[in-house]
């Protein structure tokens, strides 16, 4: 088979993978601070992606433009998220937490549906392409590339160097040990969610220079986050970003040999092999262990 | 023989060395007590003694028997109790509940091991609760509950993590007085804590972890006295009077 | 949770006990006797046929969801396994499907058993569990979809032969009697299991997986026993509902709103209660059949799923317990209440 095609197909792999980055950042931020998994991760993309739809539908922004836009506004949306629907069950029991927000997604996506229909919804784009070798790099997608590297970079700067980045990785190690520190880890919470949220925002935004979106495009993106996240080890932010674009990888090279319809099918191969072999992650922190008994 | 050596158990996470190459023998019937400063090891060396955690180096002996492959509630059957730092029972269960719904000894009639649960409760003094479900008790009953259920195993060993804190002294003597008790009857006890009264009163032996790695045994007073014992508390924890 | 601890002790609250040998005998002669009131009326015929369908559904995924409190997001797995299994014995080989069942309900269990291995950890806490369920059941629909496994998109008909043999009846009675018949066994069955050391077992899990495992509770046998179970009567609903239906595609029966819709009616009835789920499904069941028809086909889909999101938010976040615990309340025993039922987990 000739060699060009797979490194084709890792590069198209990559390109998705960013998004992937994304959306998977936003998740496991969620998780080390919260101890939360947010089934409604995917929703929260699907709701960026229609805004960047709507923006353009009506004003004719470009989706790279539209990314403030959803930045804010999914920010926004996760505080209020977190402020009335989280926060309640952040005590609860794990299985009432996964009730909760998996209601939630089930929520957004049928409002959605109701309010926007079925239909599916695309930014009208010129494609363009650029070629290296006998490589074909689609442009709207090498730019959203492009710009997920970028935000996630920032977002790394942000938890590593400035004081709320700093307490959110304090709350994500030890909760009781943070707030004996000082650290307010209720607002710890809300800004990990709506860092989550904003995250994902970005990438719906972004993906809507070469994607369509209808109602129900969460439930696949949010598997895929999912993957990715055990795959990075939980709770772990660098991982998260790395195992996006393996996922990505995976899922483009795997749909090509079995098919585009059972590329899903490559995502939950993958979380299996993974939970079975290593379900630390790559990165092995054992985040969930260490959850058991939160002490000092 | 003594009754669990632990050879350079090592423990990682991530890029923490929480256990590094830590060694130490346990002998029957004894009370050991397990310190070091904040962060030494100690729960997680709990951990890895009864499987909750799997280990990256080293070895663990109970009985004679290396037990580094056998899952949690194998190690609880071949006799090896545990309580935890923050207090772990069956809240919505009944008292007397949290007592039965253990597995019983190997062919135990359901009467026989309801008589050794009433006389377990009557032990710790919670006879008069045992219709209660666990949640409503307080804080130091819970504790005592905790003992309970583990002896309902009768063990052989006890690992006890902070027996004692967040406990009124009533109830701390109440707990040192069964410990002794029961190692008079022949059980042997790992008791990590930071009330260090309480560990000098109690403990025939007394075992110093700092950084994962033991550096120092004896008993009280020779431990008192250990410069290297001392230097790692100023360093990081409360001090030894 | 209130059977788990009279059974534990040795003496029976009195006044529970007439309620619990009574009212469910009365629900079931009420059962036995409804088909007669529903004799010209065969849309209501179907609600009961349905009502029956779902709580039997609910009741087994109560084993797992609510006895040991694993979130299975994806028991249509089973449900889909099971139907297609039994119904492509049947077209290819001329199995009756009343040894379908036993394939079906064998077959799912083994999956049950492959999925719950890599599935059930003490990391993640569950979420672990219900992802992969989730993953499972759309990974299922996509095989059978994709590789166009029994007519794949079109569907698998079956063929109309009404017989007994052959699990097909012309009129809905004898349905109604199976469904209803296979409901009390499996309702018998979990009520044994409930006072059993294995019941014990589960709830020890639910209540604090990691204590139970260190008072020496072998915590991933009984977590497999429970899924395999659960998938076993799950799988065996398949089967049911291809002989009733007659005909069905992968998103039908692998759907992940077939395991939503499963997933509420244990838990608005009472999930950890022998009889919640059957409670749940027949308020819900009427409610959503009844709706469809009034509503038409393409609102209800999206608003009802709208619905259903909100009723499962509002039932976590006020009665977790499920109705179950506001009518035993109501009728004056004593139950641990609301916020401590969850309290008690993780």
């Amino acid at each position: 088979m000739d060699p060009s095609i797979i490194v084709q197909l890792i590069v198209n792999g990559l390109l998705i993978g960013g998004i992937y980055s994304l959306v998977s950042m936003g998740l496991t931020l969620i998780w080390g601070v919260m101890n939360v998994v947010n089934f409604a991760q995917g929703e929260l993309l699907m709701i960026g992606m229609y805004i960047a739809w709507l923006l353009n539908y009506f004003f004719g922004f470009s989706p790279y433009l539209s990314v403030i836009v959803c930045f804010i506004g999914l920010f926004l949306i996760g505080l209020i998220i977190e402020k009335f629907l989280v926060s309640r069950v952040i005590e609860l029991s794990m299985a009432a937490r996964i009730y909760v927000t998996f209601g939630l997604s089930l929520f957004l996506s049928n409002l959605m549906l109701m309010l926007m229909g079925a239909q599916v919804r695309a930014i009208p784009s010129e494609t363009s392409t650029l070629i290296v070798g006998s490589i074909f790099i689609d442009v709207p997608h090498l730019i959203s590339f492009v710009f997920s590297i970028f935000t996630a970079f920032g977002m790394y700067l942000f938890l590593m160097k400035s004081r709320t980045g700093k307490a959110l990785r304090a709350v994500s190690q030890n909760r009781v040990v943070a707030s004996s520190m000082g650290i307010n880890v209720h607002n710890m919470y809300l800004i990990a969610f709506g860092i989550g949220a904003a995250l994902t925002g970005i990438a719906g935004s972004l993906i809507m220079g070469y994607y369509s979106v209808t109602p129900t495009v969460g439930t696949a993106f949010m598997l895929s986050a999912f993957a990715a996240i055990v795959l990075g080890s939980m709770g772990n932010f660098e991982g998260a970003f790395f195992a996006g674009l393996i996922i990505g990888v995976a899922e483009t090279v795997g749909g090509y040999f079995i098919g585009p319809d059972l590329k899903q099918a490559a995502s939950f191969v993958i979380l299996v092999v993974i939970l079975m072999i290593r379900p630390t992650g790559l990165f092995g922190k054992e985040l969930g262990k260490e959850r058991v008994k939160q002490e000092g | 023989m003594a009754l669990v050596r632990v050879q350079d158990l090592t423990k990682n996470f991530g890029g923490i060395c929480a256990v590094d190459h830590c060694s130490f023998e346990i002998k029957e019937k004894m009370i050991y007590g397990l310190i070091g400063p904040n962060g030494s090891g100690k729960t997680t060396v709990f951990n890895l003694i009864t499987g909750l955690y799997k280990e990256d180096g080293g070895d663990i002996f109970f009985k004679g028997e290396r037990i580094n492959r056998l899952k949690t509630h194998q190690r609880v059957r071949m006799g090896l109790g545990r309580t935890f730092q923050l207090v772990r029972i069956f809240q919505g269960l009944k008292v007397i509940n949290n007592l039965l719904v253990p597995p019983p000894r190997k062919g135990e009639k359901e009467t026989e091991t309801r008589k050794r649960a009433l006389n377990l409760l009557k032990f710790v003094n919670l006879m008069r609760l045992k219709d209660e479900y666990a949640r409503n008790l307080s804080f130091g009953q819970q504790r005592l509950l905790e003992l309970a259920i583990v002896l309902m195993q009768n063990p052989d060993l006890v690992l006890m993590d902070e027996p004692t804190s967040g406990v009124n002294p009533a109830i701390i003597q109440e707990i040192i007085n069964h410990i002794k008790q029961l190692r008079d009857g022949g059980k042997t006890f790992i008791i990590v804590e930071h009330n260090i009264p309480a560990i000098m009163e109690i403990c025939d032996r007394i075992i110093v972890l700092d950084h994962g790695t033991k550096i120092a045994e004896g008993t009280g007073n020779e431990i008192a006295a250990d410069k290297k014992v001392i230097e790692a508390y100023l360093g990081g924890g409360a001090p030894i009077k | 949770m209130g059977e788990m601890d009279e059974a534990g002790s040795g003496s029976r609250v009195k006044l529970l006990r007439s309620q619990r040998i009574y009212l469910p005998l009365l629900c079931l002669i009420g059962l036995l006797v409804a088909p007669v009131l529903a004799a010209g009326n065969p849309f209501l015929m179907h609600v009961l046929i349905m009502s029956l369908f779902y709580a039997f559904l609910g009741t087994a995924w109560n084993i797992v969801g609510g006895y040991v409190g694993l979130v299975s997001l994806g028991h249509a797995a089973y449900f889909g396994l099971g139907a297609y299994i039994s119904t492509l014995a049947f077209l290819n080989f001329g199995v009756t499907p009343w040894l379908g069942i036993l394939l079906a309900a064998v077959g799912a269990t083994f999956f049950g058993f492959a999925i719950g291995v890599p599935s059930i950890r003490f990391w993640g806490g569950g979420a672990f569990f219900c992802v992969v369920s989730i993953a499972f059941a759309e990974t299922l629909r996509l095989v059978f979809l994709g590789l166009k496994i029994g007519g794949g998109s079109a569907g698998t008909l079956l063929p109309i032969v009404p017989s007994f043999v052959n699990f097909e009846f012309e009129s809905k009675l004898p349905y109604y009697f199976i469904i209803l018949g296979f409901l009390v066994v499996e309702l018998l069955v979990l009520q044994r299991i409930s006072v059993s050391k294995m019941g014990h077992y589960l709830v020890a899990i639910r209540e604090d997986e990691v204590k139970a495992e260190a008072v020496g509770i072998d915590t991933r046998k009984y977590k497999l026993l429970a899924i395999g179970l659960s998938a076993f009567f799950t799988a065996i609903g398949g089967v049911f509902y291809a002989q009733y239906v007659l005909y069905f595609d992968p998103y039908t029966v692998f759907g992940l709103n077939l395991s939503i819709f499963i997933v509420l009616v244990a838990t608005v009835g009472g999930r950890g209660t022998i009889l919640g789920p059957v409670l749940g499904s027949f308020i819900i069941t009427p409610i959503s059949l009844y709706s469809n028809v009034i509503l038409g086909g393409s609102t209800f889909q999206g608003l009802s799923q709208v619905v259903y999101g909100v009723l499962l938010i509002l039932i976590v976040l006020t009665v977790p317990a499920g109705l179950m615990a506001l009518v035993t309340k109501a009728l004056g025993s004593v139950t641990p209440s609301e916020k401590d039922f969850h309290k008690g987990e993780n």
